[in-house]
């Protein structure tokens, strides 16, 4: 497991993976709070010279939270996706397969540090990024609650990493780089959306409601209560397609 | 008792059969050449050995232990070259052989020494350099090095040469010929050349069926056949004519610069050259041609597709 550990961190390090997603983290981070604050003023001095009057009412902190998640459930999912699946499917797509696991090296422990490293990468890019956005809320807006917003936060990566087990379970089906993107964008685009229609009964407690629930709990549209069942579930049905993935990766054909 | 023996290997792609009930035996401390064709199959043996693939049927035993692609054990005592070593070019190459190291559990502090060892044994000097700037006869230099560097009891490679310009495959073979005796080498190749080289004993496979089994220098005995080169002063048209006129010869063809013949024995090439002597021909040049690996590879599959 060490030795995965290392190899993958070698890999994350190595290729600027960790300084992207670090960095996209940051600029989004920044970019929510002072879009949300300057947002008013953005649009007076485009329409400056127009007849058009414009009142916007001044930005809250709701503004600040909402500019927060529509970039991290939008921008960053969709980043995330990309640098994650070449993460996963490297090792076989660039042929290095064969000499790795010639080596006594477990299949499951692979597959494990993969998870382990996507969870690492993905929670430790949300705290600075949260830590980030805090800090310029706190001086830009009144009224930050820092212990509702790390609940949201957490839920947030709670949802990144289910879609990503998602992709890493596509990943073990398929022998490209390109299928499992597909797939995981299939089900991100297509079917969250379809089941995102649905509020009602056991849908609410679905994992696809936390591209929502972080901003609604922040708004008090969403208890506490269905936020921490609904995290739960992700988190159950997330370990489930590992253990899937693990299953079908062991008998999987590497040649 | 043979350190690697497979039996009644089978694999199925679909509805080709490229292994059909496959078995061999590879002896210690032997190099076993693996030889035939694209697509005969050996890439897929090796690749169920190593756990790569499933077999569809039959067993592997290494040292007479059951060989399971989940069972990682057997791995320690193996090392593996691949036909195309593929690496991940961001690291440098002491960087690929420190995670073998670990990845075979090898003690921390013996690392470095076991890393210079095999970059000096494998005579690739460019340790510390990134191997996406790596040749192709640097990353197969390497791809052996990361096969050594445990001390594996059997070191599986999957045509090392076939990439290779001539000077590397020189080196590769260098490189088996100095293992030699040291450990066992299984060497999959359809370079006929390079495996009469090296191998002490040779399997031959074909539409995933061994054919023949047998040590090089047996097959070298058993070269039955009469055949010789010869070069004149004449001209070489005419000398063919006039060994072709020759009831005693059985075959005669234009190689090189001279022709190549075949009579039925060492009595009958006296004759054939008492008549050549008698017709004119002033021979300069007349050399048995003894049977290569190639020859016997030909026979073989002639015999088996007939």
């Amino acid at each position: 497991m060490k030795t995965m550990l290392r190899y993958d961190f070698t890999y994350l390090w190595k290729t600027f993976k960790f300084v992207v997603m670090g960095g996209l983290g940051f600029f989004l981070a920044g970019l929510s709070v002072l879009t949300a604050r300057f947002m008013p003023e953005i649009f007076r001095l485009a329409f400056a010279d127009s007849d058009i009057i414009i009142d916007l009412p001044d930005p809250t902190v709701m503004d600040a939270y909402e500019q927060f998640f529509s970039n991290f459930t939008d921008l960053f999912v969709i980043v995330v996706i990309f640098l994650m699946v070449a993460f996963f499917t490297r090792d076989e797509t660039a042929g290095h397969a064969p000499l790795i696991f010639s080596k006594p090296l477990r299949r499951r422990n692979y597959i494990l540090t993969k998870s382990l490293w996507m969870v690492v990468t993905v929670f430790a890019t949300l705290l600075m990024s949260g830590l980030v956005f805090m800090y310029y809320t706190a001086f830009l807006f009144d009224g930050l609650d820092m212990a509702r917003f790390m609940l949201s936060l957490f839920a947030l990566g709670v949802f990144i990493i289910f879609l990503l087990h998602i992709a890493l379970f596509f990943t073990v089906w398929t022998k490209t780089y390109l299928a499992p993107v597909g797939l995981t964008f299939l089900v991100f685009l297509l079917v969250f959306s379809l089941l995102n229609m649905l509020q009602r009964g056991v849908f609410r407690f679905f994992p696809n409601q936390l591209m929502r629930y972080p901003l609604r709990y922040l708004q008090g549209e969403v208890s506490g209560g269905v936020l921490w069942a609904t995290i739960a579930i992700a988190i159950g049905l997330s370990a489930g397609l590992l253990l899937a993935t693990i299953a079908k990766f062991e008998e999987k054909e590497l040649a | 008792m043979s350190l690697l023996s497979i039996k009644g290997l089978t694999k199925d792609f679909k509805a080709l059969r490229a292994l059909d009930d496959l078995s061999l035996e590879v002896q210690r401390n032997e190099v076993y050449g693996f030889i035939g064709r694209n697509g005969a199959g050996k890439t897929t043996t090796i690749n169920i050995i190593m756990g790569l693939l499933h077999g569809d049927g039959g067993e592997i035993y290494l040292d007479g232990e059951p060989v399971d692609m989940h069972d990682i054990n057997h791995r320690r005592r193996i090392g593996y070259v691949p036909d195309v070593p593929a690496f991940p070019r961001y690291l440098k190459a002491r960087e690929f052989l420190r995670f073998a190291c670990e990845a075979h559990e090898i003690d921390p502090t013996q690392h470095e020494a076991r890393i210079e060892t095999v970059l000096r044994d494998v005579g690739l000097e460019a340790g510390d350099r990134k191997i996406g700037t790596f040749s192709r006869g640097m990353k197969q230099r390497l791809a052996i090095a990361q096969a050594l560097v445990h001390k594996p009891e059997l070191l599986i490679m999957d045509e090392p040469t076939s990439a290779l310009d001539p000077i590397g495959r020189k080196d590769v073979l260098d490189i088996i010929a100095r293992l030699k005796n040291t450990m066992t080498v299984f060497y999959s190749t359809h370079i006929l050349d390079d495996a009469q080289k090296v191998c002490d004993r040779i399997g031959l496979i074909d539409r995933g069926k061994l054919l023949l089994e047998a040590s090089v220098a047996s097959i070298m005995r058993r070269d039955k056949t009469f055949r010789y080169y010869v070069e004149a002063e004449n001209d070489a048209d005419d000398v063919l004519k006039k060994l072709k006129a020759i009831d005693l010869v059985r075959e005669a063809f234009i190689e090189a610069h001279g022709i190549t013949f075949e009579v039925a024995s060492q009595e009958a090439l006296k004759d054939v050259v008492r008549t050549l002597v008698d017709a004119d021909v002033s021979m300069t040049t007349l050399t048995r041609k003894a049977k290569t690996l190639e020859d016997v590879f030909i026979e073989v599959l002639d015999e088996n597709h007939a």
